[in-house]
């Protein structure tokens, strides 16, 4: 399997927050994770890019396993991740931003700023001006395009929809449709917006308590009762 | 004309008493945030390399770059060791800081002794209006510049610098894009460290040399990074110690020293109450500079 997550654990100090997690993606896959605030979401995505240390469990990324290694080598293998809150680089320019995403898929020696400033003008228009001065909507396609640029072998996207208008999100929406398209780019993305998460792909996993508990289609994520017993608050 | 001369002197003078003995601390204090108060220790080190390495034969030059270097590398020894346990936490970096700078003291006072033979101060002087000045220290100022616009050149023209400055903004992230953040601080303390020895390897010819050499500094140092602010440290640096060191410059020249001294402290109040965020913060606020 080209993404593998076997018995995730880890948390915070002594507080499990990811208790036991299974996945496999495959390559080219488009996996959605679905689940309520709280329920260990973004701690599962900082898990597997290493900002969080695992407490047990194997992360096998593209035939390798790495759950010991530190976080900035399992970037270069070519993880590219996308914070929850964006996390771009406030005081860097747009531009230095998204050089910063070079440090991604270290094998890659092509990248991919055509592409970037294709999807989102608006950050070769922004260029020179400083990452913290961008709005919402603008710093989330600049955290994309951040990870983009050195073609990653996989996008690890957290709650790209939060705290963004609308007209954003559908645009990122399209934009990562077109990217797993056309490209094949795998893509893994934890939301709690149902529509958004469907916009995107036909299957999302659900995740309750540090766990997945469940894998829904299309039909069974419109039916509202089930939907009602996962993600009700 | 002279007396034109001479007041351009003691503000050049001072001016670069304030960016130099800044230089490590700009990047330690004002971009890792750890609070070095074994900085005039550092400096002691430097200016103690220097005069043994001059003493043994070398040219003052060459001294002067061997001190950075030795200061930086103890540096980064000392950032493996101890420093890399103290980010994000001020006070603790405070009092594991401040035990260093007791420990290098009293260590040296113990191995060399209260005092060590000074170095004489090359390059003469210029006699003009029946004073003489000298010519090492009108070179101080124009190093200082010098260094600062190289340390800004490595800082935001590097793609090092880049992922420096990346990284006192967000480690988590800098990491999440393959960066090695263990590596960037140690180098960076290390390349703060180096540009406190060669502070102290500069100033080593000027004055007497002793193990509490670095204790006239500190103060200076610390009140030109914390004016200046974190925002941008090579523009805050340049204005805060031009700020700072006209203003001790004048008052020295007109009151003496002690009197310089007071107006320097008097003045950071000011600075700190106006510009809370360092004139660098302000300066970023307005939408100049980078």
């Amino acid at each position: 399997m080209f993404f593998q997550l076997d018995s995730l654990c880890s948390g915070y100090g002594a507080i499990p927050i990811v208790n036991g997690v299974d996945l496999q993606v495959a390559k080219g896959e488009t996996c959605i994770i679905l689940g309520r605030n709280g329920v260990g979401k973004t701690t599962l995505l900082k898990t597997i890019i290493g900002s969080i240390p695992v407490t047990s469990g194997r992360i096998v990324f593209a035939g390798k396993a790495v759950e010991r290694l530190d976080s900035h080598l399992r970037a270069r293998l070519g993880m590219g991740y996308v914070p929850q809150g964006r996390g771009i680089f406030p005081e860097l320019t747009v531009e230095e931003n998204l050089r910063m995403g070079e440090g991604i898929n270290q094998a890659n020696r092509e990248y991919s700023y055509e592409a970037v400033y294709r999807y989102f003008p608006i950050l070769k228009k922004r260029g020179g001006q400083k990452g913290g001065t961008l709005s919402g909507g603008e710093q989330q396609m600049l955290a994309l395009g951040r990870a983009l640029v050195s073609n990653p072998l996989i996008l690890l996207l957290d709650e790209p929809s939060e705290g963004v208008q609308p007209s954003v999100v559908e645009e990122i929406g399209s934009v990562l449709s077109a990217l797993n398209r056309e490209m094949g780019l795998t893509i893994l993305l934890v939301e709690q917006n149902i529509e958004y998460a469907l916009a995107i792909a036909k299957t999302c996993h659900i995740m309750t308590k540090g766990r997945i508990v469940d894998c829904l289609d299309e039909e069974r994520l419109r039916d509202t009762e089930t939907v009602k017993r996962y993600l009700a608050i | 004309m002279s007396t034109v001369f001479s007041v351009l002197y003691i503000y050049l003078d001072s001016i670069a008493f304030l960016l130099l003995s800044s230089l490590g601390l700009i990047i330690i204090l004002g971009m890792m945030g750890i609070t070095n108060m074994a900085h005039g220790e550092f400096m002691m080190l430097g200016a103690y390399t220097c005069a043994l390495a001059t003493h043994a034969g070398c040219p003052l030059v060459l001294s002067i770059v061997l001190a950075m270097v030795a200061v930086g590398v103890l540096g980064m020894i000392m950032e493996s060791v101890i420093i890399r346990r103290l980010y994000g936490n001020l006070l603790q970096s405070l009092v594991a800081t401040w035990g260093l700078s007791l420990i290098l003291s009293q260590g040296m006072l113990i191995l060399m002794g209260p005092s060590l033979p000074s170095i004489p101060m090359p390059l003469g002087g210029v006699l003009l209006g029946g004073r003489s000045y000298a010519i090492y220290r009108m070179l101080l100022p124009l190093i200082g510049v010098l260094v600062v616009v190289g340390l800004g050149m490595i800082l935001f023209r590097t793609r090092f610098g880049m992922k420096a400055r990346a990284t006192m903004q967000n480690p988590e992230i800098s990491r999440a894009m393959g960066v090695n953040t263990k590596a960037i601080y140690l180098v960076m303390f290390g390349l703060g460290c180096g540009l406190t020895g060669l502070a102290g390897a500069l100033y080593a010819p000027t004055t007497v040399l002793g193990p509490l050499y670095g204790a006239n500094f500190l103060a200076p140092a610390f009140v030109t990074v914390v004016v200046s602010g974190g925002s941008n440290v090579i523009l805050g640096a340049l204005m805060a110690s031009v700020i700072l060191g006209v203003v001790e410059g004048g008052f020295s020249y007109a009151f003496g020293a002690v009197i310089g001294r007071l107006s320097l402290l008097i003045a950071t109040m000011l600075l700190i109450r106006f510009f809370p965020d360092g004139l660098s913060g302000w300066l970023v606020k307005r939408g100049g500079g980078r």
